[in-house]
C-alpha cells in the first residue's frame, strides 16, 4: 500500500490535538477539598463571616483507615465584605480549592437572617460552584458555632442534617427550603421564603431541627413553632405521606391525641375589589392514638362528636397561624399571592404593586374536615367493660 | 500480491512457474527424476518388485510416516505380489493400470496420475504411487495416514452443558465432525488447495438450500483469489478474505466447537475449514453473532436471555469503565455521590500518580499478567497468579502506589472482558478501551460520547460478505432483532411448520 500524504496530515493534527489540548476544565482531585457544610454569619459593619465545614477524608475503618484519630471534619472561617472575598481568604488557609457542589447543608445565623441576606445571595445566583439541592437552615446560635460544635451520630454534622431531610418518616415540623427554591423566593412578591430552624436543645451542643424561620423578602421576621409548621405544610400540601400528632385537650391532666394522615388541602381565592377572601379547605384522616379518658369509639355518635371537636380545634389553630403569619409577620410564606397570580392573573396585576400592605387585611375562611378512622380497632372502652 | 516477504522473494521463481516434468518410459529414469526432484530426501521409500509373468520391473513409492503402513502392506504390497505375478502384460498393453485398479489393489482411494508433478504432490500429501516400467503415468493410492490428535474438549471454549468434542488439526476429521451433526444430502463440501509451498487443503462447507448463492460465490471467489506461499493457521485465510481488513473488529467468526459451527451452517452461513488447525471459520459474521454462544441454545431460554444481556453489559463495562472512572473524576467530580467521593479522596491520599497514569499503569499490568498467563507452562502458572494477586494488587495498594478504587475498576474491567464470548471481539474491545480512556482523559464525558460516536460510525460502515455488521439492529429488522436481544424458545421457531 502506498503511503498517502493525507495520513501524515492526520498524524500531525492528532499530535497537535494531544499536545495543545491542555485538558480543558479538568479538575485535579489532589487540589480539591470537599465542602460539606456552609455557614453564613453577620459580622460588624455589614460584613459577613463565612464558615466552611470541610470533609476530612478518612477511609472507612474496614479499609484500615482509623490508625490514628483524625477529626472527620475541619472548620475554617473568614470575614469579608462579600462571600467571594471571604472564600478567597479561606482558600488561603486551606491551600486547596473549595469544592462546593456537594454542600449538604447551608446554615445561616439568625442574626444575619434578620439583618437581611439579599446582597449576599447574589453569590449563589452567579457562582457555578454550588449545590442547588442543599437545604437552608436558620440557626439560633451563630452558624459557625452550630457547624463547629454540633454533636450528631454521623461523623460530619451537615451529613446528618441532610440525611434527616431525606427521611420520609420524620415529622413535618421544619420549614426548610432547598437552595433552588430559597433564592428566587427572596425576591418574589407573592411567595416568601422560609428556612428550617436548627435550634440547640438545653444541653447546648445537641441540635434539633424544628420550626420555621419566616422571611419577609430577604429579612427574617420571626419563628413558627413546630406545631405551627405542621399546619403550614398541611396548607401548602407539603406534608407528603407523613403523619402529625394533635392533642385536642387543653387540660394538662387529660390527653386525647390523634394521629393525622392522608392530608388534603384546597385553596380558592375570591377577589372583589379590595376585599380578598382566601378559602382554605383542609381534609385529613385521624386515628386516636393515646387517651387518658374513658372513650367509646364504637359508638358512631360519639365518633361524630369527636370529629367535630377535632375539627373545631384544628380550625382554631389554623386561624391562629394565619393571623400570626399574615398580620403579625406580614409575610406570605404560604404563597397566596402566587396562588392568585396563577388563578386570577388579570387581578394579580392590580394587586401586585401593594400586595405586601394588603397582607394584614386578608380574610380567611377555614374549613377543616377530619374523619376518624380505625375506630373499630380501639379496645372496648372501660365504661363498657365495667 | 499478498505474500510473505521473507520467503516470497526466494521461492516465487522456483516453485510457481516451473514447467511440468513429463514421464519417461524407463522406470529407472522416472525414479531418478523423482529422487532428484525431492532432493534425495531420506524419508522417501521405494519398494521395487516384478509384475506379471513377464516380470516387468515396477516400484511402489511412499514417504515414511505420512503413509498408513498397515494399509500399504495389506492393500497394496500384498495383492500386488500375490496377484500381480498372475496378470498378463504385453509390453504394448495400455490397460495395465486399469487392470491394477480394477483387480489388484484393494484401496478405496485410487486414481491415475498423468505427470510426475502430480506424482510428487501425491507423495507429499501422504499417498503412495505405483509405477511400472515402460508405461507413462502411474497409480496413485490415497492411503494417507499420519498421527493426528484425538478429539478432545476444546481448550479455548468450554461449556457446562453441551457436546464436548472439538475440532482437531485434521481436515477430514473436522469435516466428519460436521457431517455427523448435519446428515443432509444438501450439505456441500468443496475442496481446494492453497499455498504455493504448503499446499494446504481447505474446504468450503454450506447447506445448499439455506446458504445464499451470492454469499457462497463470493466466499469461493475470495478463496480462489488467494495467492500465498504458506497457510499454517486459519487466520492466514481469515485475514485475506475478511471484509474491512483494516478494522480491528473481527468480521469472520472463529470457533473450535463443531456444534457452534454446525449451528452457523444451519443458519445458512458458509464454513471454511483449513487443514492443520482446529479453528474453523464461519462467514458472514455480525457483531451480535459474536456476542452469542452455542450454549445459549442449550440453556433454558430465560436464563440464556439473561446471560446474553449480561454479556452486552460486560461489553460496555470493558469498553467504558476505566474511561468513565477517569473522565468523571477528573472532569465532573460533582457527579459522584458525596459518600463515594469522600472515600475515593481518602483512598487517593498519598498516591503519587495522576488518575490517568494510575489507570493506564494498572490496565497495562493486567494485560501483561493475562499475556503471561497464556504463555506460561501450567506448572508455573500458579506463580503468576500469586505474583499478580498478592504482589501487584495487595502490595501496590498498601504501599500507596495505587489507590484501591483503581484496582477495583481494573479488576471489574478484567472480569467483564472475559464475559465477552468471542476472543477476537474481546481483544478489539480491550484495545478500544485504551482509546476511550485517552478520549475521557482529554475531554471528560464529552470525549467518551465523541469516542462512542466515532465507534458507532465505524461499526455501521463495516459489512461482512454483504451483511451489515450491526444487523439486525442497524438496519433494523424487528423479527430478527427480537431473536438477537432475547433467546427465543425453540417451540416458537424451527418447528415443522416453519421449516422443512
Amino acid at each position: 500500500m502506498r503511503f498517502k500524504p493525507i495520513w501524515s496530515i492526520v498524524c500531525i493534527l492528532a499530535s497537535t490535538f494531544l499536545f495543545t489540548s491542555g485538558c480543558w476544565s479538568q479538575k485535579n482531585l489532589e487540589h480539591l477539598t470537599v465542602v460539606s457544610g456552609f455557614g453564613l454569619d453577620a459580622a460588624p459593619d455589614g460584613r459577613i463571616e463565612v464558615t466552611v465545614q470541610l470533609l476530612n477524608p478518612t477511609p472507612p475503618t474496614g479499609a484500615g483507615g482509623s490508625g490514628k484519630e483524625k477529626r472527620p471534619f475541619a472548620i475554617y472561617s473568614a470575614t469579608d465584605k462579600t462571600i467571594n472575598g471571604a472564600l478567597n481568604l479561606i482558600q488561603q488557609q486551606t491551600k486547596k480549592a473549595l469544592f462546593m457542589t456537594q454542600i449538604r447543608s447551608i446554615v445561616i445565623g439568625e442574626k444575619l437572617a434578620r439583618r437581611g441576606i439579599h446582597d449576599h445571595m447574589d453569590y449563589f445566583w452567579r457562582s457555578g460552584n454550588k449545590n442547588l439541592t442543599a437545604p437552608i437552615l436558620i440557626s439560633k446560635k451563630s452558624a459557625r458555632d452550630t457547624l463547629q460544635h454540633a454533636k450528631e451520630l454521623e461523623n460530619v454534622p451537615s451529613d446528618a442534617w441532610r440525611l434527616y431531610f431525606s427521611n420520609e418518616e420524620r415529622q413535618p415540623s421544619s420549614g426548610e427550603l432547598e437552595l433552588y427554591n430559597f433564592i428566587p423566593r427572596i425576591d418574589q412578591i407573592g411567595h416568601d421564603a422560609t428556612g428550617g430552624g436548627i435550634i440547640p436543645v438545653k444541653g447546648g451542643n445537641i441540635m434539633k431541627i424544628s420550626g420555621t424561620a419566616v422571611f419577609r423578602q430577604d429579612k427574617m421576621v420571626g419563628w413558627l413553632s413546630d406545631k405551627e409548621t405542621e399546619m403550614m405544610l398541611w396548607i401548602k400540601k407539603e406534608t407528603g405521606n407523613r403523619t402529625v400528632l394533635v392533642d385536642i385537650t387543653s387540660d394538662k391532666t387529660e390527653t386525647l391525641t390523634f394521629r393525622l394522615s392522608g392530608f388534603h388541602s384546597r385553596l380558592s381565592a375570591n377577589v372583589q375589589g379590595n376585599r380578598i377572601t382566601m378559602r382554605i379547605r383542609l381534609k385529613a384522616e385521624a386515628e386516636a392514638v393515646e387517651s387518658a379518658l374513658n372513650l367509646d369509639f364504637t359508638d358512631s355518635k360519639a365518633v361524630r362528636r369527636f370529629e367535630k371537636q377535632l375539627n373545631g380545634h384544628l380550625q382554631g389553630k389554623v386561624q391562629q397561624l394565619l393571623r400570626k403569619i399574615y398580620a403579625k409577620y406580614q409575610s406570605d410564606i404560604i404563597g397566596f399571592g402566587e396562588f392568585i397570580h396563577q388563578r386570577h392573573p388579570g387581578q394579580w396585576k392590580k394587586l401586585k404593586s401593594d400586595w405586601r400592605t394588603r397582607l394584614p387585611q386578608l380574610d380567611y375562611k377555614v374549613e377543616v374536615k377530619t374523619t376518624i378512622i380505625n375506630s373499630g380497632l380501639e379496645r372496648v372502652s372501660k365504661s363498657q367493660t365495667q | 500480491m499478498i505474500k510473505d516477504n521473507i520467503t516470497g522473494n526466494s521461492n516465487s521463481s522456483e516453485s510457481e512457474e516451473e514447467p511440468s516434468i513429463p514421464f519417461k518410459s524407463g522406470l529407472r529414469d522416472n525414479l531418478e527424476t523423482i529422487r532428484c526432484e525431492l532432493g534425495y530426501t531420506a524419508d522417501l521409500s521405494i519398494r521395487e518388485f516384478k509384475l506379471g509373468q513377464e516380470a516387468v520391473p515396477a516400484a511402489i513409492l511412499w514417504i515414511n510416516s505420512m503413509n498408513d503402513v498397515q494399509s500399504l502392506d495389506q492393500n497394496i504390497i500384498a495383492p500386488l505380489l500375490e496377484r500381480g505375478s498372475r496378470i498378463e502384460i504385453g509390453p504394448s498393453v495400455d490397460g495395465i493400470y486399469d487392470q491394477l485398479c480394477d483387480a489388484v489393489i484393494f484401496s478405496g482411494k485410487i486414481s491415475l496420475t498423468e505427470s510426475l508433478d502430480s506424482v510428487l504432490t501425491h507423495l507429499l500429501s501422504g499417498g503412495s504411487v505405483v509405477l511400472v516400467e515402460g508405461f507413462t503415468g502411474g497409480v496413485a493410492v490415497g492411503n494417507t495416514g499420519y498421527q493426528t490428535r484425538s478429539i478432545l474438549e476444546p481448550s479455548s471454549t468450554s461449556v457446562v452443558r453441551g457436546p464436548r468434542d472439538g475440532f482437531v488439526e485434521s481436515l477430514s476429521v473436522n469435516i466428519s465432525l460436521l457431517r455427523r451433526r448435519i446428515r443432509d444430502k444438501r450439505l456441500c463440501v468443496e475442496m481446494m488447495t492453497v499455498g504455493s509451498v504448503t499446499h494446504t487443503q481447505i474446504s468450503l462447507l454450506y447447506l445448499r438450500h439455506r446458504a445464499q448463492k451470492q454469499v457462497v460465490d463470493e466466499v469461493r471467489n475470495r478463496l480462489k483469489k488467494i495467492q500465498i506461499d504458506a497457510v499454517l493457521e486459519s487466520n492466514y485465510i481469515e485475514e485475506i478474505i475478511k471484509d474491512a481488513p483494516r478494522s480491528i473488529f473481527p468480521t469472520v467468526y472463529v470457533s473450535e466447537r463443531p456444534d457452534d459451527i454446525a449451528g452457523g451452517v444451519l443458519e445458512g452461513r458458509v464454513v471454511v475449514i483449513v487443514d492443520g488447525t482446529p479453528f474453523v471459520l464461519l462467514l458472514p459474521c455480525t457483531f451480535f453473532h459474536l456476542m452469542k454462544t452455542a450454549e445459549d441454545y442449550y440453556l433454558a431460554f430465560p436464563v440464556a436471555t439473561f446471560v446474553r444481556w449480561l454479556r452486552l453489559i460486560g461489553l460496555f463495562i470493558t469498553l467504558l469503565f476505566p474511561a468513565l472512572y477517569v473522565g468523571i473524576l477528573s472532569f465532573h467530580p460533582e457527579m459522584v455521590p458525596p459518600e463515594l467521593l469522600g472515600s475515593i479522596l481518602a483512598a487517593r491520599e498519598g498516591v503519587p500518580f495522576p488518575l490517568l497514569v494510575e489507570a493506564l499503569l494498572m490496565e497495562l499490568t493486567f494485560e501483561g499478567l493475562r499475556e503471561a498467563g497464556v504463555r506460561m507452562p501450567k506448572a508455573i502458572g500458579s506463580a503468576i497468579s500469586i505474583v499478580g494477586a498478592l504482589v501487584i494488587g495487595e502490595s501496590a495498594v498498601s504501599a500507596g502506589i495505587i489507590s484501591p478504587p483503581t484496582v477495583i475498576v481494573v479488576a471489574g474491567t478484567a472480569i467483564s472482558s472475559f464475559i465477552i464470548p468471542s476472543f477476537e471481539l474481546s481483544g478489539a474491545v480491550r484495545l478500544l478501551r485504551f482509546f476511550m480512556l485517552m478520549f475521557a482523559s482529554f475531554l471528560g464525558l464529552y470525549g467518551i460520547v465523541l469516542g462512542l460516536m466515532l465507534l458507532g460510525i465505524h461499526l455501521t460502515t463495516i459489512k461482512s460478505v454483504g451483511i451489515p455488521y450491526l444487523a439486525p439492529i442497524a438496519p433494523f429488522r424487528s423479527k430478527e432483532a427480537l431473536k438477537t436481544v432475547f433467546r427465543i424458545p425453540w417451540w416458537t421457531l424451527r418447528t415443522k411448520k416453519n421449516h422443512r
